[in-house]
């Protein structure tokens, strides 16, 4: 188990940024914890790369788990209905 | 960021709109003392104010969004009758009005947040408006809408009125939504304040894989199960901004679909099932428009019309039910209408000057034409004919062209409600404005540049015309005082007047000033007319005159050199206490002008035809002196030969062109006349902007040019140079 700690914006500003720093851990093929307790803003884009990541760890037959959300994220997916899918 | 530029347009459409609604809400909030409850002025203006804070919210301007919330709030309630409207209420709103139009300009100068300034501005103006609201509920937030029920009712033919709906919302955005700036999540969370979202499906069913992922394009798509009372016109202009390349679908629920039957069959019968399914709320203009427009592309090569309404239910905008209860109602008239379209478009005003500077040319091109055909032999009539159908069609093309042009007058006087209710109210004075001629067309490019002209006449009327209410009492005057805007067209021109029923001009009082200012002779006999036109020459009043005369005050002379400058005239008709009309005649266009071509040696001019009176022959017994007799009366004339220094003796018989310029008349000695000649301008190159007497030149059909006189500065120079003559022979 890695673990991985996103901070500030989780937006469309770092979004490309994000990727890259996703991008070892999934290859790499371990579980992975992400740390969102740091995150200050997120938007679509932020969700969607926290959505892939899900997707691509159960494609690589591995967990990413999520965990500790800051207030902002923990608001986005009650309001996107995604904390139960995301084990929250 | 890549999506700047692109965001940066998205702004730049919100601020066009928005200055856009904010001048309907001005005019909407002008004509909310004479409008009824729930009458479609309210309606409009609540709409307004409403998309304004939709549009605000969903670029994040915040501030925009808590100020407009207060404002609709308010004519919620006037729309629903709860809010009686009174002056009070007018004039609290007025300066929001303002107020915003202050905001989008600073978005659009790119600050998208308020100054402590702009704050506390906003803050003052809306603790005017608390006294209005129930229980000074004001600065509630926005989020405070969602529980109180707003009445869905945009008309009495909305579905269950005062009822919350149920939506299903299926929402698609475009792949480069987050690159523009637009966060699907922003809309859900303003749909969130303008009802309740009840379940939110997130659909990843399109999510790439890791490798193939660009984080920057949207890949997530949404299911809303939604509950507001807004209509369904208002919840699809949430998405205005997103629409073209996204795919939003609003369905009702379940539990709607019958009530919309039940309306759909109270309806009356209409040719068109879209205009009956707009009516009833089940689908919007645009779900209608975008269904034809997919129709006219299925129909494209098939043999028979798709029906509409399959194409509305095959696209999910309207259930199958609904369809056919409006079908039932459709009339049967056997054959579908070609579709009006009553809609505007938009058009850059350049693109339109390059399309009229080509039919200007076509139509100098086709004038040079019918000259060579009037010069050849008889034997090719049919030439002859054909180019005079040609010059028909043209002329018709040049007349529609300039009609692009063409405006009504009606939105400039609309801005002198507010003029003449702040200056008023300044000044304490109770002054009615009436406008009529307001749909008189005029050329854009002069109705802009009349505005700030005649802003000066109205404050002019309001402030040294119009008394105040106690001494039109004591002259038996009604307390109100009534200013009237009027425009019409004649021959050829519009006449624009301002007219007030106040003191009039005092004629000894002018004459007194002019006297003082060395404008005019101590003895000098002058008729009244002659009076009053002092008014307009410079310096016969200054500001600190203003207060102490009794005319009219500062700038008048400004006023008629804008005048003139449009090619327009100004007079003034007076009556002492029975009021002063102040009368501005102005051409159509300034593209073309109806010309009177003369010819001087081997040079033409064109004078234009609105100022020749008359033509006659040069008495022999004028020559070597520049005055003639013309009925017994003395007419000074110019010899355009002399003027314009041409070479060449002058023609044995030369004629007078009478021409007339603010009531004075003057002679132009020319060689020929030539007659009417239609002319499209030709503005003068920046080398020539010292010429005075030249306005403008045309080509002519033999491709010779022609120049186009000024007669204003000829005729005042004529009057000067006859003073100056005048004061020589007196000394």
């Amino acid at each position: 188990m890695t673990g991985l700690a996103l901070s500030d914006e989780l937006t469309i500003v770092t979004a490309a940024e994000t990727r890259e720093r996703l991008m070892p851990y999934l290859v790499g093929g371990a579980d992975l914890e992400l740390d969102l307790s740091a995150v200050s803003d997120i938007d679509t884009a932020g969700l969607q790369l926290l959505l892939m990541a899900r997707q691509e760890a159960e494609r690589r037959g591995v967990t990413v788990t999520l965990t500790d959300p800051s207030p902002v994220v923990r608001d986005l997916l009650t309001f996107t209905r995604l904390t139960g899918e995301l084990g929250l | 960021m890549s999506s700047d530029d692109e965001f940066g347009e998205a702004l730049d459409v919100f601020v066009t709109e928005a200055r856009d609604l904010v001048q309907d809400v001005e005019e909407g909030i002008l004509r909310l003392e004479d409008a009824p409850a729930g009458s479609e002025t309210v309606n409009a203006l609540f709409r307004a104010v409403h998309t304004l804070k939709g549009s605000s919210g969903l670029f994040g301007l915040d501030h925009m969004v808590q100020f407009t919330h207060v404002i609709e709030t308010l004519l919620d309630l006037v729309r629903q009758g709860e809010l009686a409207v009174t002056p009070g209420l007018v004039s609290a709103l007025l300066p929001c009005g303002d107020h915003i139009l202050n905001l989008v300009e600073a978005v659009a100068h790119g600050r998208a947040e308020a100054t402590p300034d702009e704050l506390s501005t906003g803050a003052e103006l809306l603790s005017r408006l608390e006294p209005f609201l129930p229980g000074g509920a004001g600065a509630a937030p926005p989020e405070a809408s969602t529980g109180t029920s707003t009445p869905a009712a945009e008309s009495d033919e909305q579905p269950p009125a005062e009822q919350e709906n149920s939506w299903h919302l299926s929402l698609r955005f475009g792949p480069d939504s987050l690159r523009n700036g637009m966060d699907p999540l922003a809309f859900l969370r303003y749909l969130s304040t303008v009802g309740t979202v009840v379940d939110l499906e997130v659909v990843t069913d399109t999510l790439p894989p890791l490798e193939e992922m660009d984080p920057e394009t949207c890949y997530l798509a949404f299911e809303v199960e939604y509950v507001s009372s807004v209509p369904k016109a208002d919840i699809e202009s949430i998405f205005e901004f997103v629409r073209e390349d996204s795919d939003i679908r609003i369905a009702p629920g379940a539990e709607q679909i019958e009530s919309y039957v039940r309306l759909i069959g109270t309806l009356p019968e209409s040719d068109r099932i879209g205009d009956i399914l707009i009516r009833s709320g089940a689908a919007t203009e645009r779900e209608i428009a975008d269904a034809m427009q997919l129709q006219k592309e299925r129909s494209r090569g098939a043999n028979a019309m798709v029906p509409l309404g399959e194409i509305l239910v095959e696209q999910d905008v309207v259930p199958r039910q609904v369809v056919e209860a409006a079908l039932r109602k459709q009339r049967k008239s056997g054959e579908s209408r070609a579709q009006q379209d009553t809609q505007t478009l938009r058009v850059d005003a350049a693109r339109l000057d390059r399309l009229i500077d080509l039919v200007g040319e076509l139509v100098i091109a086709q004038a040079s034409a019918g000259v060579v055909c009037l010069t050849d032999n008889a034997e090719r009539t049919g030439v002859a004919e054909a180019q005079s159908e040609v010059m028909r069609l043209v002329e018709e093309v040049r007349d529609s062209a300039l009609s692009l042009r063409m405006v009504p007058i009606g939105t400039t006087f609309r801005r002198f409600e507010r003029v003449v209710r702040d200056v008023s109210v300044e000044l304490g004075k109770e002054v009615g404005l009436v406008v009529t001629g307001g749909d008189a067309e005029v050329d854009k490019a002069l109705v802009e540049r009349i505005g700030d002209p005649l802003v000066h006449l109205v404050r002019n009327s309001l402030d040294h015309g119009i008394e105040a209410p106690a001494e039109r009492l004591r002259r038996g005057k009604p307390a109100r005082g009534a200013l009237r805007l009027n425009a019409f067209h004649d021959a050829g021109s519009i006449v624009i007047e301002v007219a007030d029923d106040g003191k009039g001009l005092d004629r000894d009082r002018i004459l007194e000033r002019a006297v003082e200012r060395g404008l005019v002779d101590a003895g000098a006999a002058l008729t009244d007319s002659e009076i009053y036109e002092l008014i307009f020459e410079p310096g016969f009043s200054t500001a600190a005159a203003v207060s102490n005369l009794s005319g009219r005050g500062v700038g008048m002379d400004v006023v008629r050199k804008n005048v003139t400058a449009l090619r327009g005239t100004i007079e003034v008709e007076t009556a002492m206490g029975v009021g002063t009309t102040m009368r501005i005649r102005l051409p159509l266009t300034l593209a073309i002008i109806e010309g009177f071509l003369v010819g001087v040696g081997s040079r033409y001019f064109i004078i234009p035809l609105d100022r020749v009176t008359e033509c006659v022959e040069l008495p022999d017994g004028a020559v070597g002196r520049d005055v003639m007799h013309l009925r017994g009366e003395v007419l000074p004339f110019i010899r355009l030969r002399t003027m314009f220094d041409i070479d060449g003796q002058p023609a044995r018989r030369q004629s007078v062109v009478v021409v007339e310029q603010s009531g004075q008349r003057t002679g132009l000695v020319v060689d020929a006349l030539m007659g009417e000649f239609q002319t499209v301008i030709k503005p003068l190159g920046p080398l020539f902007a010292r010429a005075k007497y030249i306005s403008g030149a045309t080509i002519l059909g033999t491709g010779e040019v022609a120049l186009i006189l000024d007669v204003g500065p000829l005729v005042a120079g004529q009057t000067e140079r006859e003073r100056a003559l005048h004061a020589d022979a007196v000394a």
